[in-house]
């Protein structure tokens, strides 16, 4: 268990948006987490890497441990480098170069050789499938590029920081099929080097790309197992129900 | 006569108010700009740019000194307002939703609609009083204390606008929340600041209230920034009130300079900060 959450619970002031959520996600696999618009799937991974509390009024109580140490108690900047996380919209920094987007995370803390940069660059760059495309316009700015290109800058501008844990919350969500498409694919490449959890509201995508699925239904988990029996053989009527898309 | 015709009707009509109000409003300020340009050209010649003011009953002589003057008291303003009302407005639009922030911008709007001569007693009773003399620096001060808090909205105004995106995709990669502002927002947001701290300097540039008693002016060339220093709108207000015709003349070549550079100033501030190819 490379990240653990243990009697998660939170919410932002009003009822609780999350009850008491217990997951633990295995190394260099990729975990989905499916259910309902609302049922908190998106505030459930901002706990995880402590983004849920830069909002007003964000509560979270729960234990939550990353290769055992307790994440509540490290300072959130340098838990934010393990645990990256590729948001719903492609948010490219508009004043930087696709170049800069990278190095982004590398040169804010601090590092300034150029030659380590280019090498963090481009292997970023071919890990996030995007290399060829734009080897030959580094230095043009990271807007420049169509919708789908700017969400797998965004995906190797996480990975430049070199994180163990990669969230992404519905990073497809924003594209067409076709983008969709390059973006499984590349997630099921990187698998090998780190661990991804996927929000999604796509139960196709779930099933394509995940090693395990969870499923979320008004902030409380119903089910959790490995992806091919959650969708061939849910134990609970709830999940059934919602992957044979009776509500939801 | 069916509704459609109706609306139509209506349309045109209302259509044409809209057409004549903007007429109206630009009547007046063409009429303005087109009187201030047709009687400051004929004083302005190489002379009225080069040389000092002459005495009275003396023809010719120009208005160099002011000319320097503007560009010293105005540029002096703007290193002492711009920093503050930036910084101050990173602060409101980042740090500033608490009673703290509330009472700060409160407090510029309300310095905002100040008449701004009240700046210029301030400085006056600052400097002008203690260091028993008029000075250019006073004057400074006082326009300085007329730009922070328009600098100030407009800073927080431009940041606010940054996307909140943006901001948690810097915090995401693991960096500290005053890099994130610093290096991530404010140049995100620079071309609206700085548009803004240039419209402000040359909004200052005009002001001749605050400077009657702070810079005072100055028939020759000053003696530096602790002493009286003449200054473009000072000039155009003493000659203007004297009973000399050429210096009415001059006073009209001057207002017609001052319109100048505030037009270049708001020209090139537009120019210099357009957002890259277009987009927005």
């Amino acid at each position: 268990m490379i990240l653990e959450a243990q009697a998660l619970s939170a919410g932002y002031g009003g009822p609780p948006v999350l009850k008491s959520i217990n997951l633990q996600f295995r190394e260099r696999e990729i975990t989905a987490i499916i259910g309902p618009s609302g049922c908190g799937k998106s505030t459930f991974i901002r706990c995880l890497n402590r983004m849920h509390e830069i909002t007003p009024g964000a509560e979270l109580h729960a234990r939550i441990l990353l290769d055992g140490r307790d994440v509540m108690k490290m300072d959130p900047v340098l838990l934010r480098r393990q645990v990256g996380m590729v948001f719903q919209r492609p948010n490219p920094f508009p004043t930087m170069s696709i170049f800069d987007n990278v190095a982004s995370g590398l040169k804010l803390n601090g590092l300034g050789d150029r030659r380590r940069l280019a090498e963090a660059v481009e292997k970023s760059l071919r890990s996030a499938a995007l290399w060829d495309e734009v080897k030959d316009k580094l230095r043009e700015p990271g807007l420049s590029l169509s919708g789908g290109q700017q969400q797998r800058l965004c995906i190797a501008r996480a990975l430049a920081v070199e994180p163990r844990v990669l969230l992404l919350d519905e990073p497809c969500s924003a594209l067409d099929p076709i983008a969709t498409a390059r973006i499984e694919e590349l997630l099921l490449e990187i698998k090998k080097e780190l661990t991804l959890v996927i929000v999604t509201h796509n139960m196709q995508q779930a099933a394509r790309v995940s090693d395990r699925t969870a499923f979320l239904l008004m902030g409380e988990l119903i089910e959790y197992d490995e992806t091919q029996k959650i969708f061939t053989k849910p134990s609970d009527r709830r999940t059934e129900d919602y992957i044979t898309g009776r509500f939801g | 006569m069916n509704s459609y015709q109706r609306r139509r009707w209506t349309q045109a009509a209302m259509f044409a108010v809209c057409a004549l109000c903007a007429a109206a409003a630009l009547a007046g300020l063409f009429t303005i700009l087109g009187y201030i340009a047709w009687h400051g050209l004929s004083s302005i010649n190489w002379g009225f740019l080069t040389r000092l003011p002459k005495p009275v009953g003396e023809t010719g002589g120009g208005i160099a000194n002011a000319i320097v003057g503007s560009a010293k008291i105005v540029g002096l303003a703007a290193l002492m307002g711009a920093p503050i009302g930036v910084l101050g407005g990173l602060y409101l639009a980042e740090f500033g939703s608490n009673r703290t922030g509330f009472i700060i911008r409160y407090a510029a709007d309300v310095l905002n609609g100040m008449p701004s001569i009240v700046m210029g007693i301030f400085a006056y009773t600052l400097l002008v009083v203690p260091l028993k003399r008029f000075s250019a620096l006073s004057g400074s001060v006082a326009l300085a204390l007329i730009m922070i808090p328009v600098v100030l909205r407009n800073t927080e105004e431009f940041v606010r606008l940054v996307p909140h995106s943006i901001r948690e995709a810097a915090l995401a990669l693991g960096v500290p929340q005053w890099k994130v502002v610093l290096r991530v927002v404010l140049p995100t947001a620079a071309p609206g600041i700085l548009t803004g701290a240039l419209l402000a300097t040359s909004r200052i540039a005009g002001e001749t209230a605050p400077l009657i008693f702070t810079a005072f002016g100055n028939h020759f060339w000053d003696n530096g920034l602790l002493n009286p220093m003449a200054s473009l709108p000072h000039t155009i207000y003493t000659y203007a009130i004297s009973p000399y015709k050429d210096w009415h003349a001059q006073a009209w070549a001057a207002a017609l300079l001052l319109m100048l550079f505030v037009l270049a100033v708001n020209v090139s501030a537009r120019l210099l900060f357009r957002p890259a190819g277009g987009a927005r």
